[in-house]
């Protein structure tokens, strides 16, 4: 018993200390702390932010000033962050917006004395609430206002063209195809390749929802032929190829959509969500405009058990399933997958 | 056939590590991991975890379907359809789709096994062969007739078969792996398939010897008619446990034994074999065949002539005590609890007992009964007989609580302190299993099993506490509290772990218990301070405060007490109340505890420096840094003698670098080299503090050493040597793909440093500043050919230049040209030799280039620049300023230069409203304007506008354009009566009154600030 009790004692001088100890052992010798999260480093950059803009920061480290990109930014905790905005951003950031919109929301964003971490606030609650609309769990309009009052009012954010492509998304829910692809091409002043390629991308898909196929065809080719650098570059390629499959299954040009995703499928990643889901969706469209119902409910299927986190994509192969199971004898399924989307999407349940 | 020589097999008892990692071997899944294509495998146990059985048989059947499948598994599909199958009968609803289902996975496995050859293979025969067991119980389940025996009796004996054949088959192949000398370092797949192999074998031989065992008990009279059987699984077993003890499946084998040697009603062996199991080692694969050891030993107890109940009690109960929450609803347990319930029972019957006893031990019985009665499986009828024999039905049971009641205070500590001590072990289990990536689903069990064992822990202790009557030892009492606060601090749940320790510091004062208490008190106030944020916290501080001084008062001496006065200091430093920090720190015994304050206020204070020098007040940056050098000097000394933490080097650094600011680069040498504390020597071995240290470290060392190079009693050779070999340690330190990225602000930083030492220095040792680095970055230039070291050379001359200029001189001249000239040709060779440049060295060659009065190719540099990057104000304000000098060297043409430096020139073609390359300062100051962040570049392009407005307009001779001027000073003084500060606004001021004198007014200047 003793013994227990020297160790709980142990363990709890060794938690006293090293909180006390934290404050200072990690704690380089600035004016202000900032603290720039890249996304290919486990660890921030720490110092003063000195400049802002729509392409990145400018932080000063020490005696050192380095130029961040904002599409190489993961996240910038501020220093005298109120809890609410470091908790907020870490659940948006982790895509738990409902948890994240409370907290958000709760803020006053006058409260916050620099105007970098006003923007910062206001960009993650307008995230989240677009998110939120866009899973069919807010109302689409008022998060583009709100989107669209934030491009207006920090035109220098570093969370710009986020903002900018929130706002195309939002528009492409609400069936207002001209106002996404206009949102959408502004990513082309981004100044990353990858923004450039996002922009045609995201266009295509615009283009596809409006109906006007081989314009979105085309789109996608342009993205598709690119010779790319970047991860990103060819994440975006794959997406666009999953999009013009989509396209040939609503040509019905199937045959050579399935081959197509077939290629996609051998270079699977499927660690990355939304592609996986893209290409899956984009089989399930192909085999059902083939008469393969079978084929079809198997790939959404893929969507549904494998790759549910991104709520667009796992909302449109719920629909489909819904529609689905009873055309393959099981209409108990197609009851369930309507509840299912009922329950996590109210608003896409239709 | 394993080798006996193993290292595994050479000590005795079996090694514990070993046995779980073979254990775990054998359920190792044996499919691969598919970074692309079809993630068949994946979808699979998807499709068969959602209960989409039947659509998992139309994928297998159209995997050719999907690109990207491994070939094993297109091979193995009828063992994946068993799979699904044998999933499919687990849930059915009826007994007959159940069967279906089980002759289905068979039908499947006995497909996959007529292939000649595939890894797999023996993972179908156990499949198999389990199936086949799994029938036959569901054969001896409920009421049993002959044929029901008999049909049960054949699929054992069948399942037996299947498993001789694995052990066959895999003797063969372990044989024939043996023979080949597998080294598993440099044929990591062949090792892993044999010990696959291995564990696989052993499971054999163990289940077969189980199914002959079982098979056996399908007669009514085991021992008479199941004899050869049971010989035979004896033989297995023996084996087993004679060869392989050091396996799971060998120490398992003990237990089997006893089970055989019971059916044969040999009791002593059996008894033997039941205890030598028990005897094994702790560990986990273990535990549920000791619970049945267990079982088995109480059935021998309590069939002697004499029942030993006492005996079966002391042997049962506190192995049943150790049951974990997951294994409360293992089979084994209830067969424990059934066991051990009539034990108790028989305890009860006995005439000889004290009627309490009697009492006491029926209770126990029947709520062992109750709690096995609650879990499904083969011991229910027995227990639900016994109940119903006592007279009680299931319908009487009343709902067991959460946590069960304690009877008593010492009975709630010792049950608290038990599931403490699981808790524990799960925590360390949990610690070990999250290093590997991918036990998700186990972490997840663990942690829940970790929450509720704490949980528990915390409802029976309170529980007990509420039980405590004037007789209770107080010492226990407050052991009890401690463990509360304890745990409830681990449940997170700090509020009330607060209050529990902070009473308990209250009510035991000067003795370590109380101490304790308060610790945990302190702590948890600690975590609800960090939660609460920036909220309104004033209350949490005051309790912390509160308890802090309570405990320093009560504990002076104690060390662990001084934790609290940290915590105080902390406090009071996070307020800025440095003089109650400072009293505070003094108030601390000598020691290493102490000395870690007086680093971390010494490492706040340079930080204070640092911004009193940045906001202009040199005085009090200079008063803060004999500070903070004196503070960081003592906490520094004050270090124990062992290692010191990664924090004391980022002191040792930090100290070094307010050594170099008071121009003591001897003691700054002498901290970096300190062999107690000194970050050079011992980094390696303690590790940076940070990802930037290492690079800040060796540019500090760097700048030490060459300003040891002006000293007269340095060894400039020696020096240089070592400077060069900083500079090296310095690149090695940024590694990565990015490294030159990241090495390219640091050799800019570190310029600027050098430009901020050559500034602050006086004349004399300025020369000899210069003097040193000039030799050092001529060895560096002539030595390499690093584009990023080159940059740094021509920034470092660059920078090194412009400090030699005199005040006021816009073009460098002597010792200045000489330098900026060498960093300008250092310039071009780079541009010359090497590609994909940065802007970085355009920008300081267009730079150097106005420096030494050559304008015209300054602004060709910098307008390169701006058509790639317009926003970069840095050139911005550096391509003004050369239009701007260069106009004053250019009479005939000032005003058209000036003119380009105020509105800018240089249209960009591809710009949609042709907006000028060179933005010029009105420009500038508009685009800076209303952001605080450029305030300063802001009121600094104010000011060259009205000066450029007013030089062109002289050069024009436009009294207009110089009334243009005034108003463009009058204007920034109404809208910003400060004028970006003191030293700004005496600019204006100046400025304006030599235009009002060149308009022939009285110079009045600025009006007073109202």
């Amino acid at each position: 018993m003793n013994t227990t009790f020297q160790q709980i004692a142990s363990l709890v001088l060794r938690c006293c200390l090293a909180m006390v100890l934290s404050a200072f052992a990690c704690a380089p010798a600035f004016a202000q702390l900032d603290r720039v999260y890249t996304l290919n480093s486990s660890t921030a950059i720490s110092g003063q932010i000195q400049n802002v803009t729509k392409s990145g920061v400018t932080i000063k480290s020490g005696g050192n000033t380095q130029d961040i990109a904002a599409d190489q930014i993961k996240k910038i905790l501020f220093e005298g962050d109120p809890a609410p905005l470091t908790n907020g951003r870490e659940f948006a950031l982790d895509g738990q917006y409902d948890q994240a919109l409370p907290l958000l929301t709760s803020l006053d964003p006058t409260s916050l004395k620099r105007e970098i971490v006003q923007a910062d606030a206001i960009y993650y609650r307008i995230l989240s609430q677009g998110e939120l609309a866009l899973a069919g769990k807010g109302d689409k309009k008022a998060a583009a206002a709100g989107a669209l009052a934030f491009v207006g009012k920090f035109s220098d954010s570093w969370h710009f063209y986020s903002a900018a492509k929130l706002l195309g998304d939002l528009a492409l829910a609400t069936d207002s195809y001209d106002a996404a692809m206009k949102y959408y091409g502004s990513l082309r002043s981004a100044p990353s390749v990858e923004s450039k390629i996002q922009s045609v991308y995201l266009t295509g898909l615009a283009l596809l929802k409006k109906g006007e196929l081989d314009a979105a065809s085309i789109e996608f080719d342009k993205v598709a032929g690119l010779s790319v650098q970047s991860v990103e570059a060819a994440r975006l390629q794959k997406l666009a190829k999953a999009g013009k499959a989509m396209a040939m299954a609503k040509i019905g040009k199937t045959k050579e959509g399935i081959e197509l995703v077939k290629t996609l499928i051998t270079d699977l990643n499927a660690t990355d969500v939304e592609v996986a889901a893209a290409i899956y969706n984009a089989q399930g469209a192909n085999y059902e405009a083939a008469g393969d119902l079978e084929g079809a409910v198997m790939a959404y299927l893929h969507t549904h058990l494998m790759f549910s986190s991104d709520p667009r994509m796992h909302a449109e192969a719920l629909a489909k399933l819904a529609q689905l199971w009873p055309q393959v004898g099981k209409p108990e399924r197609a009851a369930e997958a309507k509840q299912e989307l009922q329950q996590r999407y109210p608003g896409l349940a239709g | 056939m394993p080798s006996k020589d193993g290292a595994l097999r050479a000590q005795k008892p079996p090694q514990i590590a070993a046995i779980c990692v073979l254990y775990a071997l054998a359920f190792w899944p044996t499919a691969n991991i598919r970074a692309e294509g079809e993630p068949a495998e994946d979808f699979l146990k998807r499709l068969r975890a959602a209960g989409y059985f039947d659509i998992a048989i139309t994928y297998l059947d159209r995997l050719d379907d999907y690109p990207g499948v491994d070939a094993k598994l297109r091979e193995a599909i009828a063992l994946e359809k068993a799979h699904t199958f044998i999933d499919s009968a687990v849930v059915a609803r009826t007994a007959t789709a159940r069967d279906e289902s089980f002759l289905a996975a068979e039908q499947q496995l006995t497909e996959f096994l007529k292939l000649p050859s595939h890894p797999r293979l023996s993972e179908a025969r156990l499949q198999l062969g389990k199936l086949q067991m799994v029938r036959a119980a569901q054969l001896m389940a409920g009421k049993v007739d002959d044929e029901k025996r008999k049909a049960a009796r054949e699929s054992y004996l069948a399942a037996a078969k299947t498993f001789d054949e694995i052990v066959n088959n895999l003797r063969e192949e372990l044989k024939a792996m043996q023979g080949q000398k597998i080294d598993a370092a440099k044929e990591p797949e062949k090792a892993a398939q044999r010990d696959t192999y291995r564990a696989e074998f052993l499971q054999g031989q163990l289940n077969a010897g189980e199914s002959r065992r079982l098979a056996a008990r399908t007669f009514d009279d085991p021992a008479k008619d199941g004899k050869n059987l049971l010989d035979e699984a004896l033989v297995s077993f023996t084996d087993l446990s004679d060869k392989y003890d050091g396996y799971v499946q060998g120490a398992i084998a003990m237990l089997y034994r006893g089970q055989v040697m019971q059916d044969l009603g040999d009791r002593e062996k059996a008894l033997d074999s039941y205890i030598r199991m028990l005897e094994q080692p702790e560990a986990d694969p273990l535990r549920d065949a000791k619970f049945q050891a267990t079982s088995g030993l109480i059935q021998l107890y309590l069939t002697d002539k004499e029942p030993k109940f006492d005996q079966a009690i002391d042997r049962g109960q506190p192995i049943l005590d150790t049951a974990r929450p997951d294994e409360k609803r293992s089979q084994s347990v209830q067969q424990l609890r059934v066991d051990l319930a009539k034990a108790y029972l028989a305890k009860a019957a006995d005439k000889s007992q004290k009627p309490p006893d009697a009492k006491r031990a029926q209770t126990n019985g029947r709520q062992l009964l109750f709690a096995a009665s609650k879990v499904p499986g083969t011991h229910l009828s027995e227990a639900e007989t016994i109940l119903a024999d006592l007279g009680i039905s299931k319908e009487d049971e009343v709902e067991l609580p959460k946590a069960e009641d304690p009877k008593s205070f010492a009975e709630a500590l010792q049950s608290a302190i038990q599931l403490y001590e699981a808790a524990e072990a799960l925590q360390k289990n949990l610690t070990t299993i999250e290093k590997d990536a991918k036990a998700i689903e186990q972490v997840k069990e663990l942690q829940k099993q970790l929450t509720e064992t704490r949980a528990i822990a915390v409802m029976i202790l309170s529980r007990g506490m509420s039980m405590v009557t004037v007789e209770t030892d107080v010492e226990s009492i407050n052991q009890a509290r401690q463990l509360l606060a304890y745990l409830l601090f681990q449940e997170k749940r700090y509020r009330e772990s607060a209050v529990v320790g902070s009473f308990l510091a209250l009510q035991s004062p000067g003795n370590d218990t109380g101490l304790r208490g308060g610790l945990i008190g302190l702590t948890s106030l600690q975590y609800l301070l960090t939660e609460a944020g920036d909220q309104d916290n004033t209350g949490l501080i005051g309790q912390l405060r509160d308890l802090g001084e309570y405990l320093t008062k009560t504990w002076p001496n104690d060390p662990q007490a001084a934790v609290a006065q940290g915590i105080m200091i902390r406090l009071a430093l996070g307020k800025d109340r440095w003089d109650e920090a400072k009293q505070l720190v003094a108030k601390m015994p000598s020691g290493s505890e102490r000395a870690s304050y007086e680093r971390l206020m010494g490492q706040l204070l340079w930080n204070k420096s640092v911004m009193s020098r940045q906001d202009g007040d040199e005085e009090q940056a200079k008063s803060l840094l004999n500070e903070a050098q004196a503070s960081l000097d003592a906490g520094l000394k004050g270090t124990d003698g062992k290692l010191v933490d990664p924090e004391a080097l980022q002191a040792a650094l930090v100290l070094a670098k307010i050594y170099m600011r008071l121009e003591k680069d001897k003691e700054a040498l002498e901290t970096l080299d300190n062999s107690k504390f000194g970050p050079l020597k011992l980094v390696d071995k303690q590790g940076a503090p940070s990802e930037t240290f290492k690079s800040d470290l060796y540019a500090t060392e760097l700048q030490a050493v060459v300003s040891r190079m002006t000293s007269p009693e340095g060894d400039a050779e020696k020096l240089l040597d070592r400077a060069t070999s900083a500079m090296e340690n310095l690149r090695k330190s940024i590694t990565g793909d990015d490294a030159q990225a990241k090495l390219v602000p640091i050799y800019m930083g570190m310029a600027r440093n050098i430009r901020e030492q050559l500034d602050s220095a006086p004349p004399d040792r300025k020369t000899k500043l210069i003097d040193a680095f000039r030799v050092f970055l001529d060895r560096i230039a002539q030595s390499s050919q690093d584009p990023d070291t080159l940059l740094w050379v021509g920034q470092t001359l660059s920078q090194m230049g412009e400090s030699a200029m005199a005040p006021g001189e816009s073009v460098a001249s002597g010792q200045a040209k000489d330098l900026v000239t060498s960093a300008v040709e250092t310039f071009e060779n780079l541009k010359a030799n090497a590609k994909d440049l940065p802007l970085t060295v355009d920008y300081q060659l267009g730079r150097s280039y106005r420096l030494l009065g050559r304008y015209k190719d300054a602004v060709e540099v910098l307008a390169n620049i701006l058509t790639q990057k317009p926003m970069m104000l840095d050139a911005q304000v550096e391509a003004a300023t050369a239009y701007e000098q260069w106009a004053g060297t250019d009479p005939a043409r000032a005003g058209l230069i000036y003119k380009a430096a105020l509105a800018g020139t240089r249209p960009n073609p591809n710009h949609p409203k042709k907006e000028n390359t060179i933005w010029g300062w009105g420009v500038i100051s508009q685009r800076t304007s209303g952001n605080p962040k450029f305030s300063e570049m802001f009121f600094d392009a104010r000011y060259h506008v009205a000066k450029c407005r007013f030089l062109m307009g002289s050069a024009n001779k436009s009294e207009q354009e110089m009334e243009r001027a005034v108003s463009d000073i009058t204007q920034v003084a109404a809208l910003y009566p400060e004028m970006g500060g003191a030293a700004k606004r005496q600019e204006f001021d100046a400025l304006l009154k030599e235009i009002q004198k060149r308009l022939g007014r009285k110079p009045e200047g600025l009006p007073p600030m109202k």
